[in-house]
């Protein structure tokens, strides 16, 4: 498949963590919530109604502009079977779509190898932040994973413009594929050569940007505008991701601070992201997902809550059908999932399912490991 | 019939309860190394946390009553922050005084955690420090603190001006190895818990040796790297026998008495934890069904501190909580 | 001293260890070779890290939940454990007998693991085996906990024949059936954990290993043609005595210590690489009844160990990367802050440590490269090496103005690559490097702009170094 700046492209922003979805996507009107929420309740009259049951937490403003617009989709009771309350396992079976076994290949490397199955673009998925995660880990897929992209490249602690191009010209001509001198060896030539190359293409993306726009200085705003340079840079890169700062939305204590200024970052940088996008007339393709390994537990314990089960996601885009997917889990104590935690009803795999069958045009089987009914969240 | 206490009389301890959960924030404790506790009765516990997890670094001031009041300081060396805080120590105006064995300096807040100033050297000379392990103030204000890397004990006026020092490396009387927690009595005294060298040492408030006690092992009377040491009202001394898992209890002539091995139950924010997780509540009492002892132990306990009413607190720094235990007047029905 | 002796003192304790900086190298060929691996294989005779001084200075090592405290600890003790073969067959171990955090979540417990590892991985098979198959978290990562009388698990059974000690197969044949697997996984049933405390409010405990004789099938089990009413430790018992465990254990160590094999799943049908090493080394398992320590004996005193063509004919795992580069520029000795970014490096090359993909545990040899990870290795290895402010580069410096008071940029060259391996490069990759130093001519050190120079010269070539495809192996 030939790629162009119009292929439909997919960002994601992974809330690393478990993000509280009772107090991101708040029910309310349910009197439950504020019982079994008595230190962290949002007060009724701060909540960003969103229906008549449902308000967004209080810092979510700009989030809500794009309700408004209809260009969000809000995942709620979203989760999977049997919930692991560890974020290694949990983040595991969101990015291997395997929530038994342990998986080693992730949804998004595969997705990648579908879209550019010959490997012709280094730069098809591009993860932002150190170690890729292993939604994009398949073998034979190259991914670039760039901690910063204005310092992105080889021999970067070099100083001096100079001795630095001096440097990775001598490194150009040592890893020129040399035939021969061993199979292992070739192989290193050859991918020491595809870095550079991935390196040099990347490098340009900053030094083409302008932008009326500024991010905030935190490292989600950073990525968020990495993304951003390289979808506008016009690479053919179709996946981007990037993953906000370890374990930030692990809220055990001290939650009410410390969740309104993330929530607040992650609306503001998606309310920038999209503006900055929409002012270079190139949102039209781009779909952002944002999700978390898991919600938190229904009770408050005094401070923060503790690891739980279903939780929220969103998608936004221009071809997003907003409204709410999925049904808001029940707070009773009966149908509360075991160890006080909300009941998953809308598996992700569903919501991945429509991503790659309605928005990539991919057969959605092979890489989700199944057959999920489809979220039609795609006008 | 007649008693034997064998000239134990007058002591009589008992657990009281614990304070604090594990936690990087808020009401609970992550690898607190020590604390001090007001007149009005706040405790600053000092939380060492570690360096992936800086959020957990900081002075958390509570009551013994597990009332949270509020936290200060961060993970950095910027003024105000901490990289490795090992203690605490108040003035006679409420000003807190914490040490930082790393960045080799000593910050002032004032009692609601307000940044004033710091001071401190890296080095060996006079006044100058190689990893600050204890902190004591003294009935005149003046400032000691335990040079642990250079083997001995400093005298300071508060804004950190050098009067006057002890000690040095070895294992005689007087000398010390890799030093740690201090304790003054009512007479000015001073108790240096001589880590290395598994004993406390009693010197006179101007650095005259005057006994020593303990040796290495993990018998009666023994230390284990001994690293908190706090004095009572009537002169008994007790020793955070840290690699020990216990707190001993001497007498002032240095008799051994008894120790604290913990009798921890949940304290009201640990209830509270449990109360919002029900699958902890079964996970957890099919653990203490098999093994009650772990739960209520000490472990690495770290510092010992002495309240206004004369209750005992003990820094269960793995456990991440205090225990606190009485010295009751009238003898305790066990 | 010989030159050879370097090299080959590098090549020893780049296996046998994380490397050495270049004084210890020296130190050791003055001791001579068998001494020196007399040592290793030794641990108790050489100095014990201070556990009470570790512990002082983080006292968060101590019980540490956090997976990443389990994970800089163990780094640490590889760069500064004097005991450093003791550190490299943990690691060993740890990437044959694959656990990983991501289920088990307790950092703890991988902690704990490793520690068996440490302690007796290089003594008797059985004994090793006996310690795996009690230890808590592999009991929990592969299902025993999961196995009983009446519902048997398999998957512990069969992966403690398959993965840990007879392989699939050897010389094309299959070394086990369905039927053993299955009386193996029943002679585990009760093989259990005693009830640990959950993480609140006061953290985890320690699992501890429980048997429970009522959960137990206790019937008559035929394994490997032996019939008996066997429990696991009969089962190890069997296990060590069968000749497919000695050649798997052999090959491991010939894979890890000496040159890569192919990939594992291919050892059924794929003759070693080396047969006569692996006879040597399976003669050492029989005479020494089971002792890896013997076994690791005859690998490092064999000439197929100290041949030139093994010498970085490894392609260095991302541990391996990131330890030897600290402990040859002296940037992490004893107990101050920063080791935890650096013990997240290996991660970012692919290499999470503690936490590895599967129970099949890392793919190896040049499967760790792909575009993304060397880049990685290539920066980090570029930016501590080419970092003249560490002592331990600070020190290949001034030998390199040892060399005279000016010397020409093909003894520069030299010099850099002899003292930081030493390297051997392709001529085509020499030239190139030659040139490039060539650009600035002579190195002089006499004045201090001179010095400056050198030093700044030194750093980058040192960078050049470290990026080479060369570099990459070990």
């Amino acid at each position: 498949m030939v790629s162009t700046q119009k292929d439909p492209v997919l960002a994601v922003l992974s809330l690393s963590g478990g993000n509280d979805g009772l107090n991101t996507v708040i029910p309310r009107n349910n009197g439950l919530y504020r019982d079994f929420r008595p230190t962290l309740a949002v007060p009724e009259d701060q909540i960003i109604p969103i229906n008549d049951d449902l308000g967004f937490h209080p810092t979510m403003g700009p989030l809500k502009k794009f309700w408004d617009e209809g260009k969000l989709a809000i995942f709620v009771g979203i989760g999977y079977p049997t919930p692991s309350y560890s974020h290694f396992r949990s983040m595991d079976i969101w990015h291997t779509c395997e929530p038994e076994a342990i998986g080693t290949e992730g949804w998004l490397g595969r997705a990648t190898k579908q879209l550019d199955p010959n490997s012709e673009n280094v730069l098809t998925a591009v993860n932002f932040g150190r170690g890729l995660p292993r939604a994009l880990v398949m073998d034979g897929v190259p991914v670039a994973s760039v901690g910063n992209l204005e310092t992105y490249g080889l021999l970067t602690g070099i100083d001096g413009e100079a001795q630095r191009n001096e440097a990775l010209d001598v490194f150009g001509r040592m890893y020129a594929p040399a035939i021969g001198t061993g199979s292992v060896m070739d192989y290193i030539h050859q991918t020491g050569t595809d870095a550079l190359k991935g390196a040099d293409i990347l490098s340009t993306a900053p030094d083409s940007y302008t932008s009326d726009v500024e991010y905030s200085p935190t490292a989600i705003g950073q990525y968020m505008k990495n993304i951003a340079q390289t979808h506008l840079a016009g690479f053919g890169t179709r996946v981007l991701y990037t993953t906000s700062p370890y374990n930030g939305f692990d809220s055990h204590a001290n939650q009410a601070q410390a969740n309104a200024g993330l929530l607040a970052d992650v609306s503001n940088t998606v309310d920038t992201f999209y503006t900055d996008l929409r002012n270079h007339n190139a949102s039209d393709n781009v779909t952002l997902l944002l999700f978390s390994e898991f919600g938190r537990r229904i009770t408050d314990n005094g401070s923060g809550t503790d690891h739980g089960a279903a939780g929220v996601a969103f998608a936004i885009g221009e071809h997003v059908k907003g409204g709410i997917y999925g049904e808001y889990p029940s707070l009773e104590l009966s149908k509360q999932e075991e160890g006080g935690n909300l009941k998953f009803n809308l598996d992700f795999r569903s919501v991945y399912s429509t991503i790659l069958e309605d928005w990539f045009k991919l057969d959605a089987e092979p890489i989700v490991g199944g057959n999920f009914e489809r979220v039609k969240f795609f006008a | 019939m007649s008693t034997h206490l064998f000239g134990l009389t007058n002591r009589t301890y008992k657990y009281s309860h614990a304070v604090g959960r594990a936690e990087f924030a808020g009401t609970g404790f992550r690898n607190a190394t020590d604390m001090a506790i007001a007149p009005d009765g706040t405790v600053y516990v000092c939380n060492r946390s570690y360096e992936n997890r800086p959020d957990g670094v900081h002075v958390t001031a509570i009551t013994l009553d597990e009332e949270y009041i509020t936290e200060f300081g961060a993970y950095g060396e910027a003024d105000g922050e901490f990289m490795w805080p090992t203690s605490v120590a108040l003035d006679s105006k409420g000003n807190l005084y914490l040490a930082d064995e790393w960045l080799n300096r000593i910050s002032k807040f004032t009692k609601d955690g307000e940044f004033v100033s710091k001071w401190g050297t890296a080095g060996s000379g006079d006044g100058e420090l190689n990893g600050p392990a204890g902190l004591a103030i003294d009935a005149d204000d003046n400032m000691i603190v335990v040079d642990s890397g250079n083997n001995r004990i400093q005298k300071f006026a508060l804004d950190g001006k050098y009067i006057s020092q002890f000690g040095s490396k070895g294992s005689d009387d007087g000398q010390f190895n890799l030093p740690w927690g201090i304790a003054l009595d009512g007479e000015g005294h001073i108790y240096i818990a001589d880590w290395r060298n598994d004993r406390i040492q009693k010197f006179t408030a101007d650095g005259q040796h005057e006994a020593s006690i303990g040796s290495t092992g993990s018998g009666v009377g023994q230390l284990n790297r001994p690293n908190g040491v706090a004095v009572d009202a009537d002169g008994d001394i007790y020793v955070a026998d840290w690699m020990n898992n216990r707190v001993e209890v001497f007498a002032p002539t240095g008799r051994y008495i008894t120790e604290f091995r913990g009798e921890a139950e949940l304290s009201k924010w640990g209830r509270d934890k449990l109360a919002s997780n029900p699958d902890m509540i079964r996970q957890r009492s099919l653990a203490y069904a098999n093994n009650p002892g772990y739960e209520k132990n000490l472990c690495h306990p770290c510092s010992v501190k002495i309240d206004p009413q004369g209750r005992i607190a003990i820094i269960d720094h793995t456990r991440n909580r205090i225990q606190v235990y009485v010295k009751e007047a009238v003898p305790a029905l066990v | 001293m010989a030159e050879q002796d370097i090299a080959l003192m590098s090549h020893l304790m780049r296996r046998a260890g994380f490397g050495a900086s270049r004084d210890e190298i020296e130190a050791k060929v003055a001791q001579g070779y068998d001494k020196v691996v007399h040592e290793l294989l030794n641990p108790e005779t050489q100095e014990a890290i201070e556990e009470d001084l570790l512990i002082r200075y983080n006292p968060s090592y101590y019980e540490a939940a956090a997976i990443e405290n389990n994970v800089q600890q163990w780094v640490w003790r590889m760069i500064n454990s004097p005991r450093q073969l003791q550190e490299k067959v943990a690691l060993f171990w740890h990437m044959i007998f694959c656990a990983g955090h991501s289920k088990i979540d307790s950092g703890q417990e991988m902690g704990l693991m490793v520690d068996i590892f440490r302690q007796d991985g290089m003594g008797r098979f059985d004994n090793l085996l006996l310690k795996l198959s009690t230890n808590p978290g592999m009991m929990y990562y592969l299902d025993n906990t999961e196995s009983h009388k009446s519902n048997l698990n398999e998957n512990y059974g069969r992966e403690l024949l398959e993965l840990f000690s007879l392989g699939v197969g050897m010389d094309e044949g299959f070394n086990y059936s369905e039927d053993d697997v299955k009386a193996c996984a029943g002679a585990f049933t009760g093989w259990n954990i005693a009830p640990p405390y959950p993480p609140f409010p006061h953290g985890r405990s320690p699992w501890e290993f429980r048997f429970d004789p009522a959960d137990h099938d206790n019937s008559e089990k035929t394994f490997l043609g032996e019939t008996g009413k066997w429990n696991g430790d009969d089962i190890i018992e069997i296990v060590c005595k069968q000749p497919a465990t000695a050649r798997f254990v052999a090959r491991h160590l010939y894979n890890y210590f000496v040159a890569d094999e192919p990939q594992i799943p291919s050892w059924r049908l794929t003759p070693p690489r080396d047969q006569a090493a692996i006879e040597a080394m399976e003669k050492a398992y029989w005479e020494s009844d089971h002792s890896i320590k013997a076994m690791l004996e005859v690998l490092f005193t064999s000439n197929f160990f100290k041949d030139e063509a093994v010498r970085y004919a490894k392609v260095k795992n991302p541990t391996e990367m990131v330890v030897s580069l600290l402990r040859m520029t002296g940037e992490y000795q004893g107990y101050k802050p920063g080791l935890f970014e650096y013990s997240q490096e290996p991660k970012y090359m692919g290499m999470d440590l503690m936490n590895p993909p599967t129970v099949e545990g890392w793919h190896t040899g040049r499967e760790w490269i792909d575009s993304g990870t060397l880049v990685e290795r290539i920066n980090f290895a570029s930016d501590i090496l080419g970092n003249t402010e560490l002592p331990g580069v600070r020190s290949l410096v001034n030998r390199l103005m040892g060399l005279g008071d000016k010397i020409s940029p093909e003894q520069f060259v030299n010099g850099c690559l002899d003292l930081t391996g030493p390297v051997v490069l392709t001529s085509d990759t020499m030239g190139l490097m030659i040139a490039h130093a060539s650009k600035e001519g002579d190195l002089s050190h006499g004045t201090d702009a001179e010095k400056d120079s050198f030093v700044r010269r030194s750093g980058e070539m040192f960078q050049m170094i470290a990026a080479t495809a060369e570099f990459q192996f070990e």
